[in-house]
């Protein structure tokens, strides 16, 4: 039996999540296709809420026959997906956007289970399902730290991953390379709100969990001097939007195997100094900042507390931050050639999703009232190595 | 140098963990699981704690500490190694 309308029908994990709510979003208003997504524990009526904002925010109407063609089932244990074997018939599944992923870099349980294990399950049921193909969303840093091009292939076992989410996310993108199904394999990097008016509705990851740690730990009094890991490194920030376009266009266009390494354009990207200038100059206002190029450079036991804790939370992300990745972009060149068009990612559109999330903070708001007088008029900018030594400073 | 227990440096513990997370605590308590405190709040935790221990938590650590026990067992090292521990 095929979807009971005639049109295709997908199998969405995690469609619950950020990315899947944004990919859902997408397929509803650009193709035809039945969704059939597995949750826990969640009704219809909440799972629709972001994905209708997501796309009434894109100045479209959320049609009835959306509703119509989403169907939400009973996510089984992962041990135990051929209990999906009647919907999967019944829709007639015939395609699997695996989004459903653990970003938990240090809960290497779930990481391993989630991300491995319910992956390794998917495929094999899909196998026995007959799907036609695999769509699997992985992560732009799944090679781990190599010093050469990111290419669009799969990647040997590199000498360091910053995390062992990355590790994780690498093995399986063996698993669904090597699962016999036709498969298409996209890497975003780290995926920030739209660019036009800075929303973003993901959990406190990347770019977030810094701006979150910053309300929430440095916004409590006002820091006098502040010390920040930024390096000159651009850093690879992707608006949803562009995330949204690309995905479309990979799905439709890209041939069955292919990985696509979906990255921003180098050349405007703000780099990691930028984004804590920007953040500093709107909202902190300390009287002096200095900066590091390296964590070991920072002198922690001196340092205030607070902003210790910070660079201790953001540590992890603020190394990927600041490593040289370079990526292979030829299938994204090739998307480009057939008339896809994406919004860059500039200082400029960072900073509209930062002044998005500065304004819907009250904590920020309280905080740059209370402290209106502290804040200073001018700020000095000292650049600093190991010992504290000063390279150079600056005024704003 | 005085040697603090660990069931003094775990009483100040649960003390700290459990203002912040406006939660009754034990020894047991999860911080994510059973306070769900996310990873800002186990930051705002652990700066709470080296403020009043007077210590530096290895960011290292940090992956680690999953219970309240987790956290008063890696200070006890710490706090003892600490010219601070008489004023706790």
């Amino acid at each position: 039996m095929g979807s009971p309308n005639g049109a295709r029908s997908i199998l969405l994990t995690g469609g619950t999540g950020y990315l899947g709510g944004l990919i859902a979003a997408t397929l509803l208003t650009n193709e035809e296709a039945e969704l059939v997504v597995p949750v826990r524990g969640k009704s219809l009526e909440d799972f629709i809420r972001p994905v209708r904002a997501e796309i009434e925010i894109e100045g479209l109407c959320f049609q009835p026959s959306y509703e119509q063609r989403l169907h939400l089932v009973e996510l089984p244990p992962f041990e135990s997906l051929s209990k999906l074997d009647q919907v999967v018939q019944d829709f007639g599944v015939t395609e699997i956007i695996h989004c459903a992923g653990c970003l938990d870099y240090f809960d290497s349980q779930t990481l391993e289970a989630v991300n491995v294990n319910f992956t390794r399950s998917l495929l094999a049921e899909g196998q026995r399902w007959g799907i036609r193909r695999f769509t699997y969303i992985s992560t732009a840093f799944s090679s781990g730290y190599i010093n050469h091009v990111v290419p669009e292939k799969l990647h040997a076992e590199p000498p360091k991953d910053p995390t062992y989410y990355t590790q994780t996310k690498r093995e399986a993108e063996w698993l669904v390379a090597k699962s016999g199904i036709p498969f298409l394999i996209l890497r975003p990097s780290i995926v920030i709100g739209n660019s036009r008016d800075g929303h973003y509705s993901g959990k406190q990851y990347g770019l977030y969990q810094l701006w979150a740690g910053m309300e929430r730990l440095l916004c409590r009094t006002w820091h006098r001097d502040l010390h920040a890991l930024a390096p000159t490194q651009p850093v690879s920030l992707l608006h949803q939007d562009a995330f949204q376009r690309a995905f479309l266009a990979a799905y439709r266009m890209l041939p069955d195997n292919s990985i696509l390494n979906l990255v921003p354009q180098e050349g405007s990207l703000p780099d990691l100094r930028t984004l804590w200038h920007m953040w500093i100059t709107e909202c902190l206002r300390p009287e002096v900042v200095y900066y590091y190029d390296r964590m070991s450079d920072i002198p922690v036991r001196n340092i205030n507390t607070l902003q210790r804790a910070l660079l201790g939370l953001a540590s992890v992300n603020l190394e990927i931050a600041g490593h040289p990745w370079r990526f292979e972009t030829k299938n994204l060149a090739w998307l480009h050639a057939q008339g896809l068009e994406l919004p860059e990612t500039t200082e400029a559109s960072v900073s509209i999703c930062q002044r998005r999330f500065i304004e819907e903070s009250e904590t920020i708001r309280k905080f740059m009232i209370e402290n209106a007088a502290c804040r200073a008029k001018q700020i000095e900018f000292v650049e600093r190595v190991a010992n504290g030594e000063a390279l150079a400073a600056l005024a704003e | 140098m005085t040697t603090v227990s660990y069931e003094t440096i775990l009483a100040d513990t649960i003390e700290i963990t459990s203002n912040l997370a406006k939660k009754p605590v034990t020894e047991k308590t999860n911080l994510v699981a059973d306070l769900e405190l996310d990873s800002i709040g186990i930051a705002e935790l652990v700066a709470n704690i080296e403020d009043r221990f007077k210590v530096v938590i290895p960011m290292d650590q940090l992956p680690t500490l999953r219970t309240v026990r987790d956290v008063a067992q890696n200070l006890v090292p710490l706090v003892n190694a600490s010219d601070n521990s008489e004023g706790i």
